[in-house]
């Protein structure tokens, strides 16, 4: 699956729907992939290079979850369609922060589905700010865990391993214990 | 299994897509605990997708700064490439430039420039002129070592009427005899009130050249060149910026 250099759009899209390590796997490549973007669309929107990596950020999961819940029919590149992703959540950004209008229509004629993401996402910027600050008392081993089989769909026995656990049962209790955490922490933001 | 369990169970199946979607929510709306326990699961859910977007942005930073370093050593390779290649071509050029306007050598200087002075001759009827007229017929057929022997034996006799001329041609002759510094040393001794002075000055200059002594050669091609009334003032100019 995949060498060490490059990955195909159809490995991609296994890697994405099956979820665990070939996920966070395969995220880790096409972030490294696709990364260039970024200067190339802070030179065509003038948005600054922080709101555009969070934008950059938001499109990575925005593009895992579609491929990974069917949303992403393949009518188009993998690259070609983060692109778009991306380009569209910049241009959202820059329209938020000022008041010059961007004419994209010529460039990129067609929508993409964001509605996942989009608004959300700009709307918690703010909320993330005070979020981190309790989030970042949860401790790394939590958030790992909770990362892993939350976000990348890590099932219990890898887990386990991944941390060094006995078995799946430790680190299902592992897990309850830092979703307890989480929660508390959630409730004092 | 405790209620909590089940209805993870059920959660987890349901994002597995072992239940429709209808499905499950026509159970939602009918479970009260699972409703809530969705409810807290989608929260949890949403947190951890913040710890986790939190995680990728730090790693897109990192990406962006190993892109934007790969960039400037690219580019930066790139202009010492630039600044090489244009080193390159000036030193190439300065080659070139210097190999055209390279000065001749000291002896295609004297090939374009010497001149051998025209014989003169006597028309008494005396010994020495006889002599003299002798050495200027081995000097026209280019028996220079005649001539170096006659103008010798006239030169050095005290009453020889035309000494400084015999010096001269003394000096040519062993100019032409390939010995310059025999040719040097008798063009040095033509007095600088005789007439023939100027000549001799001039091929002292030109024989300083034919033995490759340059900076000598330079010296009295100078002193011509600052004298407005010597008849190879311009020539000795126009040398002076080719040696």
């Amino acid at each position: 699956m995949g060498n060490s250099t490059k990955w195909s759009d159809e490995e991609l899209i296994k890697a994405f729907t099956e979820g665990g390590a070939l996920r966070e796997s395969a995220t880790t490549h096409i972030m490294t992939d696709f990364i260039h973007y970024v200067p190339t669309v802070v030179k065509k929107t003038g948005l600054n290079k922080n709101a555009a990596l969070d934008a950059f950020t938001d499109a990575i999961m925005d593009l895992v979850d579609q491929v990974a819940d069917g949303r992403f029919k393949e009518e188009s590149k993998l690259s070609s369609y983060f692109y778009k992703i991306f380009y569209f959540k910049c241009i959202d950004l820059f329209r938020k922060n000022s008041t010059n209008k961007i004419d994209y229509q010529k460039e990129l004629p067609e929508q993409v589905d964001t509605k996942l993401s989009t608004t959300r996402t700009m709307e918690i910027k703010e909320e993330m700010i005070n979020l981190e600050k309790y989030l970042k008392l949860i401790g790394a081993p939590c958030r790992q865990i909770l990362i892993d089989w939350g976000y990348w769909g890590y099932n219990m026995a890898d887990i386990a391993k991944r941390i060094g656990l006995k078995n799946s049962k430790q680190a299902k209790d592992r897990k309850y214990k830092c979703l307890q955490k989480l929660r508390k922490l959630m409730q004092l933001n | 299994m405790s209620s909590q369990e089940n209805h993870q169970a059920t959660i987890n199946r349901y994002h597995n897509g072992e239940i429709e979607e209808s499905d499950f929510k026509n159970q939602l709306a009918s479970d009260v605990g699972l409703r809530e326990a969705y409810e807290l699961y989608q929260k949890d859910i949403g947190a951890i997708r913040k710890l986790a977007k939190e995680q990728l942005r730090k790693k897109a930073a990192l990406l962006l700064n190993k892109h934007e370093n790969k960039q400037a050593k690219f580019f930066s390779l790139k202009r010492v490439l630039q600044i090489a290649a244009a080193i390159a071509l000036l030193i190439t050029s300065i080659f070139l430039i210097q190999n055209y306007l390279q000065p001749k050598s000291a002896e295609d200087i004297f090939a374009d420039y010497f001149e051998l002075a025209a014989p003169t001759n006597e028309r008494n009827a005396t010994p020495q002129a006889q002599n003299w007229n002798a050495a200027m017929t081995a000097y026209v057929n280019q028996d220079y070592r005649k001539s170096i022997e006659l103008l010798i034996s006239l030169v050095n006799q005290k009453d020889f009427p035309y000494p400084e001329r015999g010096k001269l041609y003394l000096g040519l002759s062993q100019l032409m005899d390939n010995k310059p510094q025999q040719a040097i040393d008798n063009f040095g001794r033509v007095a600088s009130e005789s007439s023939y002075f100027q000549e001799a000055e001039w091929y002292r200059a030109l024989a300083f050249l034919k033995m490759g002594d340059v900076e000598r050669a330079k010296a009295v091609f100078q002193k011509i060149a600052n004298q407005p009334r010597h008849f190879k003032e311009k020539a000795a100019q126009v040398i002076l910026t080719k040696i």
